[in-house]
């Protein structure tokens, strides 16, 4: 196993340096730069502008060097935690990032949790009691489920917490906690917000886990083994969970390579709609301003993420169905 | 009899692991404020330091085979009787998805006390498998699926008694 995972890191490096230069190239294409835009909006709006400032901030800051420089100085950067400086935020990308982090993670893992929590007991009793009337009822909401637009729903669920709870519009929390430090009124007041984005994010991933997870289990119980394993008399909870639902549960592992960064990224279009304070939005905005930094270590971190969470998806694949399909002898 | 690893086989792990050292050690020493990154990048520096090590150990092992024992002789070194077996283990890895036969095998021989890795790149590895597969058959020794799947996929074939369902 050790040579497996030496093999997967290693070709982790060429695929992440890759990825770094795609990412720098993508956020320095459009014409400009963010100072550019920043004094194009000040000039606008008919404000003055010491061009001569402007030059210094930007040689300070290495925009007038190459961009291969530029890279590499980011590159090293990236490197030893430094992602760089927010001009928009005119922080530290780290500390910009990392306020939002948390919530995102919150929002993302609750949505997780929720999607697992009622795929997976729904998708195992659709592909079980295939065309019953339950199944055909859990279908048809799972379809609804996939064809309702997140950002439709968002909408409606928003008027339902405020006319039924009286749950302020937007954001994760009622406006008069948003400058106070966290106490046991805040987190309510974040609980009380919690369920509408994670009923709408979680709503598309749930139905599609559900339609997955009965394809694949329904192929499973339809195998010769399955069959054999009931003719001797193997109980039928044992027939189901001993081996087919193990396999069933292939995709489900596989998906934790996307898992990882959806944590941390947050569904930006959802994040727009309900005004969440996630990292979505915040990335979305960075690359209109182009504030380079913040896009580019930001779409850095999901890479990585994405590369990160594909390696533990396939060792824990590997463990969870070791099967060989190995047509010759060994190699050397 | 005796096996060994050709060097021939080894130069692939030996850059591997002089690759990861060198890109994951750099980072390391640049890192050493940063504790986060300190931990990641000093974890994947030993990881591959540890593979280092593995593979001057491997290189340095020989492993002989008589008719009652196995041994490996080198550092680390251990014999274990083929009457003694308890559990035999053979796996497959590729980091190809589709698994194909561009990969390679590992075999664990285990006895009560010991267990003994191999891997494909050894010399008559293939004999040394099929003698583990006899001995572990003959001694009702503990295989699992896919080690059986493994061993047919090599042209060894192990008949076990039916399993025992319920």
């Amino acid at each position: 196993m050790l040579g497996y995972v030496i093999r997967r890191i290693l070709v982790m490096i060429p695929t992440l340096v890759a990825i770094s230069a795609l990412v720098f190239i993508i956020i320095q294409l459009p014409p400009g730069d963010y100072f550019t835009t920043y004094m194009n909006e000040l000039q606008s709006r008919g404000e003055s502008v010491d061009k001569a400032k402007l030059e210094f901030i930007k040689q300070q800051y290495g925009f007038d060097k190459p961009m291969i420089e530029q890279y590499f100085v980011w590159l090293t950067g990236l490197l030893q935690g430094d992602f760089g400086y927010s001009f928009e935020f005119s922080r530290p990308v780290s500390e910009v990032v990392g306020d939002r982090l948390s919530l995102s993670f919150v929002v993302s893992f609750t949505t997780i949790i929720f999607t697992w929590v009622v795929a997976f007991p729904i998708g195992v009793y659709s592909a079980v009691r295939q065309y019953s009337i339950g199944d055909y009822t859990l279908t048809f909401f799972g379809f609804l489920g996939l064809a309702t637009p997140n950002f439709l729903l968002a909408l409606v669920l928003q008027w339902v917490a405020f006319t039924s709870f009286q749950t302020s519009i937007g954001g994760l929390m009622d406006p008069a906690y948003l400058d106070q430090g966290w106490s046991i009124d805040k987190m309510l007041s974040v609980l009380e917000h919690l369920w509408v984005p994670v009923v709408v994010i979680g709503t598309s991933g749930t139905a599609g886990m559900i339609r997955r997870l009965r394809a694949n289990l329904l192929d499973e119980l339809h195998k010769q083994y399955v069959t054999t394993a009931r003719a001797k008399g193997l109980p039928p909870g044992r027939a189901l969970i001993k081996y087919p639902l193990r396999m069933a549960l292939n995709p489900f592992i596989a998906d934790i390579g996307n898992l990882l960064p959806e944590v941390i990224s947050g569904a930006a279009i959802v994040s727009i709609v309900l005004s969440l304070p996630t990292t979505g939005p915040m990335l979305l905005n960075a690359l209109q301003s182009q504030d380079m930094y913040l896009a580019g270590s930001f779409l850095m971190f999901l890479a990585t993420l994405t590369v990160v969470g594909t390696l533990i998806s396939d060792l824990a694949l590997g463990m969870l169905d070791p099967r060989i399909r190995l047509g010759g002898g060994a190699e050397k | 009899m005796t096996h060994s690893y050709p060097l021939t086989s080894l130069y692939g792990d030996y850059l591997r692991a002089l690759v990861g050292l060198v890109f994951m050690g750099t980072p390391f020493y640049f890192t050493l404020g940063n504790l986060y990154l300190m931990i990641i990048f000093g974890a994947l520096t030993f990881l591959f330091l540890f593979f280092g090590i593995r593979t001057v150990i491997r290189h340095l092992t020989v492993i002989e085979t008589t008719p009652q024992t196995i041994t490996a002789i080198g550092p680390l070194g251990r014999q274990i009787a083929w009457d003694k077996i308890t559990k035999v283990d053979l796996k497959y890895f590729s980091t190809k998805r589709e698994k194909s036969a561009d990969g390679w095998m590992q075999l664990k021989i285990c006895d009560v006390t010991h267990c003994l890795k191999i891997e494909s790149n050894l010399e008559g590895f293939d004999q040394i498998a099929a003698r583990a597969a006899t001995a572990a058959f003959n001694n009702g020794a503990e295989i699992n699926e896919t080690t059986m799947e493994n061993f047919t996929a090599m042209g060894v074939t192990v008949d076990l008694p039916e399993e025992k369902t319920g």
